[in-house]
């Protein structure tokens, strides 16, 4: 006998000369391919119902989180301000060195690659409008922030999700001192403040790493390369790029510390938590990134 | 300032510092709590007592406000914690301290700054005056050469010297206490019956503890309640606890006894053998 639908493990039970066969498929739960559209839509509302707690749960740690600044509890800032330097000096400062070889090598490879193609359509001129649409507006920020989930952004997750599963987070609360205060802002700040910063000195070794490379192919001085870049780039230019290390590091900041706090009980979710928040953190970044470029553009 | 007054008048008011009442508490859909009410008198020392996973830390985290309890109400000093403000809970959180089962200390932070935590989140005090009065608590718990060492440069009993230390610097009201006496050498467990003994002869200090430790009940509670069954299944003053005939009662008190002896035992099995591999 051939029952196509239902899977391995129950072909047996369909033996004739097992009498009982009747009564333990009716026993039995209904074999798999009969469910397979209504577990698609089991596990799908199971997702977007996730989701939507998850989301929820977001939004009002944002509340709270934006309660806490503006509450009028003035406790905890010299603390605080011990963390929010130590956030800056990790995120920021130690970072200094690996983004300026990024940046030098982003700059480089960008004019390689438009000195390859554009005297092709005699557009070398345009170099300068490439350095700063490229590099200044998009791959700046962009980069710096990937840069920053990388290496800060997990570091948050996995550091505060150790401490929920040591209760150190407890800990804190037993003492009155409140984690949003002694844990997030310093965070927040720190990310944001560092991003900002990395996305200057990404800009200047950006540009440094272009002129290295054009000196060499079309041997230009550091004054006409300079010129040609600040005859294109506007005001706007730089503030849109300091706006999207702005958001970045508030994206960051909130999305990691918050999937930090999701971990409960097993030191087996910090690294799943950790994934998702450099996921997450991603996602919202090219989000707020296309919504900052559409309405640069509008 | 108007909170902090409010605060500060009621901790010197009440008669029952802690009242709980119909609290319930689950953990993944097994109930491990069940409609329990207590009162806590003012400056007393106060065990609870009950078989492993009897729900006595939970118990005492829902009293502390670190866990809220899925029904029921805790009210400390008259203010029931589930109904206010966060910031007012923080600020109700100044005067209790809460002494955990692992120390629980801070693994980015040193020794010192642990102890200091508190304070300088707190307090607008002087560096010099918070250094002084770390350095005195190092000393009172025998840690003073460990001041810049991290958490995990420490041995279990060592950090949770150091936790004990966290807790007692802020002086508080209200001391909590998980597990204070389990198994740890003589010298960590004398130091912490000391401190507790210093701070249970204080009448403005009320301590809520949760122990296994039959000998220290014994010796020290001013009153014990026992869980089981998910429930207060006895509360009441020491020796009438002690000196019950129920029978239900001693066969629980025996089961404590008997479950404190054997892990007892297998911490000195452990300690032996490894002696033996050493030798």
């Amino acid at each position: 006998m051939n029952y196509p639908y239902l899977n391995p493990p129950y072909r047996y039970q369909f033996n004739p000369r097992n009498v009982r066969y009747p009564i333990e498929i009716i026993d039995r739960e209904i074999p798999s391919r009969y469910n397979e559209p209504m577990r698609f839509f089991e596990a799908f509302g199971a997702w977007f119902l996730g989701f939507v707690e998850t989301f929820l749960d977001f939004c009002a740690y944002n509340l709270l989180i934006v309660r806490t600044i503006f509450g009028s509890r003035p406790e905890g800032h010299r603390s605080s301000l011990r963390v929010l330097f130590k956030q800056v000096l990790f995120t920021g400062y130690d970072a200094l060195p690996v983004v300026a070889f990024i940046a030098l090598a982003i700059g480089a490879i960008s004019i390689i690659q438009s000195l390859t193609y554009l005297p092709i359509f005699g557009a070398e001129r345009f170099i300068g409008n490439i350095l700063v649409t490229v590099i200044i507006r998009e791959l700046g920020p962009l980069i710096t922030a990937f840069f920053v989930v990388g290496r800060s952004g997990t570091a948050v997750t996995t550091e505060i999700g150790n401490m929920v599963v040591h209760h150190e987070i407890e800990a804190l609360e037993s003492m009155g001192v409140d984690p949003v205060r002694y844990i997030v802002l310093p965070r927040l700040f720190g990310f944001t403040a560092s991003l900002v910063s990395l996305n200057i000195y990404f800009d200047i070794f950006a540009i440094l790493g272009g002129f290295l490379v054009s000196k060499f192919i079309i041997v230009t001085s550091l004054a006409t390369f300079l010129t040609r870049i600040m005859d294109v780039l506007l005001l706007s230019d730089v503030l849109i790029s300091l706006l999207k290390g702005f958001i970045f590091g508030i994206i960051i900041a909130l999305i990691c510390t918050f999937r930090g706090f999701s971990v409960k009980t097993s030191s087996t979710e910090v690294p799943q938590q950790t994934t998702k928040a450099v996921l997450n953190a991603i996602s919202a970044m090219f989000l707020a990134d296309g919504i900052v470029t559409l309405i640069y553009y509008l | 300032m108007e909170l902090i007054n409010e605060i500060e008048q009621t901790f010197e008011t009440r008669e029952n510092i802690i009242e709980i009442r119909e609290v319930s508490h689950s953990f993944r859909k097994n109930l491990l709590l069940d409609n329990i009410s207590m009162d806590f008198p003012k400056g007393r020392l106060i065990m609870i007592t009950g078989l492993s996973g009897s729900g006595k830390t939970t118990l005492i985290k829902i009293i502390a406000g670190l866990i809220e309890p899925d029904q029921g109400t805790v009210c400390i000093e008259g203010i029931d914690i589930s109904k206010i403000h966060r910031l007012k809970l923080f600020e109700l959180r100044k005067h209790m301290a809460f002494m955990f089962q692992s120390g629980a200390l801070l693994n980015n932070l040193t020794v010192f700054d642990n102890i200091a935590l508190p304070l300088s989140y707190h307090f607008n005090m002087p560096a010099k005056e918070i250094e002084e009065r770390v350095l005195m608590a190092l000393d009172q718990f025998g840690m003073t050469g460990y001041r810049d060492a991290l958490p995990g440069h420490l041995s279990t009993g060592q950090q949770k010297l150091i936790g004990v230390a966290r807790a007692f610097i802020m002086e508080p009201s209200i001391m909590f206490v998980d597990e204070p006496v389990g198994v740890m050498d003589a010298i960590v467990r004398e130091r912490i019956s000391d401190a507790i003994i210093t701070m249970r002869d204080d009448p403005a200090i009320t301590i809520i503890a949760v122990t296994h430790n039959i000998d220290f009940i014994k010796q020290y509670a001013d009153y014990i309640a026992i869980l089981h069954d998910k429930c207060i299944f006895a509360y009441g003053k020491r020796d009438e606890i002690l000196k019950s005939r129920d029978p239900v009662l001693q066969k629980i008190m025996a089961i404590i006894v008997d479950e404190t002896d054997k892990l007892a035992e297998s911490v000195l099995g452990i300690m032996k053998s490894s002696e033996d591999e050493e030798v």
